[in-house]
């Protein structure tokens, strides 16, 4: 598949000079859906072997009979928009404030020094236990919930743009020092683009966080989401309604981390991260 | 070869003058004197090279230079102003050639160059067109719309010096452009800074410790002694131009060589 022009310089291109790929990085995603497929087939044939009992194991043909029957349900379609109305909102939240606390504890080594031992100290605690209380001050409506999204989606957002602002090299400035360059053309033209890969990579990072988040809320308060359908199917020994809409959850989280994924690949092509894993 | 203080006419106003600066990094006991007394004077359109030993404040000076550091004696001034005190409309027009290329990796080889037309406002076509010229002159104008990434180490050294010429600025400040090269690469890149030099007729101050390179490139050598950092002595090099590489065997070079070396002790 890949021929080499051997009449093309190294000097003109110095990028595209590959070598023959093995079978299994050729075939990557084939490989990875056959090993899913593969998954299935052995789930189900565990549990007709083992005879386990359908609540504790349903066989995946079961699985998606649920699924398919819970797709038509007007109601688990309102707790889905519900569950990701709560991850969106978080997520940007958290976007917003982790990139406008992360520049200015990056640019400020006091406020940094300042504000380091509440980061750490909240790093360390279990964010989840906050749960609880977040249902004291929000309450069992949707804002509790997305307090947890930002709350937990927020802090890798927040590390990312404080390593991003503080890696600018001091030569980078002085580029724009000797052309005596405004605040503004600074920013503009500098900050911005040099801590974009790093905020790409720390909203990456969160976008799973958020997901989490937005379950554990609906698992302890309300009665609205997916996460509170999970805790329903349970009380009611529904297990295979249990794993479709885990398997639901999966592939919104998947599809969630993918096009984050995607959307930093494209803003930030140019940078290591994204050159170095193509 | 002679020793002089200055090659400017009596007079006539220096493009560039270092005036006894002084500069000294920390506070009391810890106080160290990177440079001490310079003074120096580019004519227009001189190419002067600072020579010295690691450490000797060569960086230091064209710190100062550049506006990236404020001497704590003396002054420099550029076409009679005084740097530091030009506001940002007057400013004299400076670039600078880092050790590394120094490209902003999310922008084009093009939008790179045009980077300090940008900066100064110029409007988007005409920058362009004269990046495209510049990239022309250093032979990259097949790369315009490449990223840096895809630019060997020595194509990317020239276009930081495309950046540093566009513009028409009034000194092109270097400090050992090409100190990251391999040797067969730097020599190069010497000959075809020379050309371009001469072509052009921007003033540079040049900062090597590289005797050879001094000698090839080099109006004037101003040799700086070390610890603190003082001018030991500035040299004319009156071998005629262009020169050429064969020259690092000729009798002529390796006098000054030896000299310069003698210098350096
Ligand atoms: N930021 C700084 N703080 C304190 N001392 C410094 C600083 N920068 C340089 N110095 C000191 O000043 C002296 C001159 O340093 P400088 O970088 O100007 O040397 P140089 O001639 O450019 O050396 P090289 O050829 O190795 O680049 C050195 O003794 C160095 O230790
Ligand atoms: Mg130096």
């Amino acid at each position: 598949m890949t021929s080499l022009d051997s009449g093309a310089s190294l000097e003109e291109k110095p990028v595209e000079n590959k070598v023959e790929q093995p079978v299994y990085v050729r075939h990557r995603s084939m490989i990875g859906a056959g090993m899913v497929v593969l998954f299935f087939i052995l789930w189900e044939a565990a549990v007709h072997f083992f005879e386990v009992s359908r609540f504790v194991l349903t066989p995946p043909s079961k699985v998606f009979e649920a699924l398919v029957d819970l797709a038509q349900k007007d109601y688990f379609w309102e707790h889905f928009r519900y569950t990701v109305s709560e991850i969106l909102t978080g997520f940007a939240l958290a976007i917003v404030l982790g990139v406008v606390l992360g520049v200015l504890l990056g640019r400020s080594r006091l406020a940094e020094a300042m504000f380091s031992p509440f980061i750490v100290a909240s790093q360390v605690t279990p964010k989840v236990g906050l749960m609880p209380l977040f249902l004291l001050w929000f309450g069992f409506g949707i804002q509790s919930k997305i307090a947890m999204v930002t709350l937990l989606s927020f802090f890798p957002i927040l590390k990312a743009t404080m390593l991003g602002v503080s890696s600018i090299e001091q030569i980078k400035r002085d580029l724009f020092q000797v052309y005596r360059a405004s605040t503004w053309q600074r920013v503009r033209h500098l900050e911005i683009p040099a801590v974009l890969p790093y905020i790409m990579t720390g909203i990456e990072t969160a976008s799973v966080l958020a997901v989490t988040g937005a379950i554990v809320g609906e698992y302890l308060g309300g009665s609205r989401g997916l996460g509170a359908f999970i805790v329903t199917t349970l009380s009611q020994l529904q297990v295979d309604r249990m794993f479709a809409t885990i398997l639901v959850l999966a592939v919104f989280g998947f599809l969630f981390y993918s096009s984050i994924a995607a959307i930093r690949r494209r803003v930030v092509s140019w940078h290591e991260s994204v050159r170095l894993s193509n | 070869m002679s020793n002089v203080e200055t090659s400017s006419a009596p007079g006539s106003v220096p493009k560039l003058a270092v005036k006894s600066l002084s500069h000294c990094y920390g506070r009391g006991e810890s106080a160290v004197w990177a440079l001490r007394d310079i003074n120096v004077e580019v004519a227009d359109g001189e190419f002067v090279v600072l020579l010295g030993q690691s450490g000797c404040g060569k960086s230091t000076l064209l710190n100062i230079l550049g506006g990236l550091l404020h001497p704590t004696q003396g002054s420099v001034e550029v076409s009679g102003v005084p740097l530091f005190a030009a506001g940002k409309d007057n400013a004299p027009k400076l670039s600078y050639v880092f050790q590394e290329a120094n490209l902003l990796p999310w922008r084009r080889v093009l939008e790179n160059v045009t980077l300090p037309l940008e900066l100064r406002g110029v409007p988007k076509a005409e920058r362009e067109a004269e990046a495209r010229e510049l990239l022309e002159i250093v032979g990259l104008s097949d790369f315009a719309l490449k990223m840096p990434y895809e630019l060997s180490g020595g194509m990317r050294q020239r276009v930081s010096i495309a950046r540093a010429l566009v513009g028409q600025p009034d000194i092109v400040l270097m400090d050992e452009p090409f100190g990251a090269l391999d040797a067969m690469t730097r020599e190069h890149m010497n000959d075809f800074l020379q050309e371009l030099w001469t072509k052009h007729r921007f003033s540079v101050v040049f900062v090597t410790h590289s005797i050879a390179e001094a000698v090839f490139l080099a109006d004037r050598v101003v040799v700086l002694s070390s610890r603190p950092g003082a001018v030991r002595s500035i040299n004319e090099v009156d071998i005629p131009r262009p020169r050429r590489s064969e020259l690092m065997a000729s009798e002529e070079y390796s006098n000054m060589s030896d000299i310069f070396r003698q210098e350096l002790k």
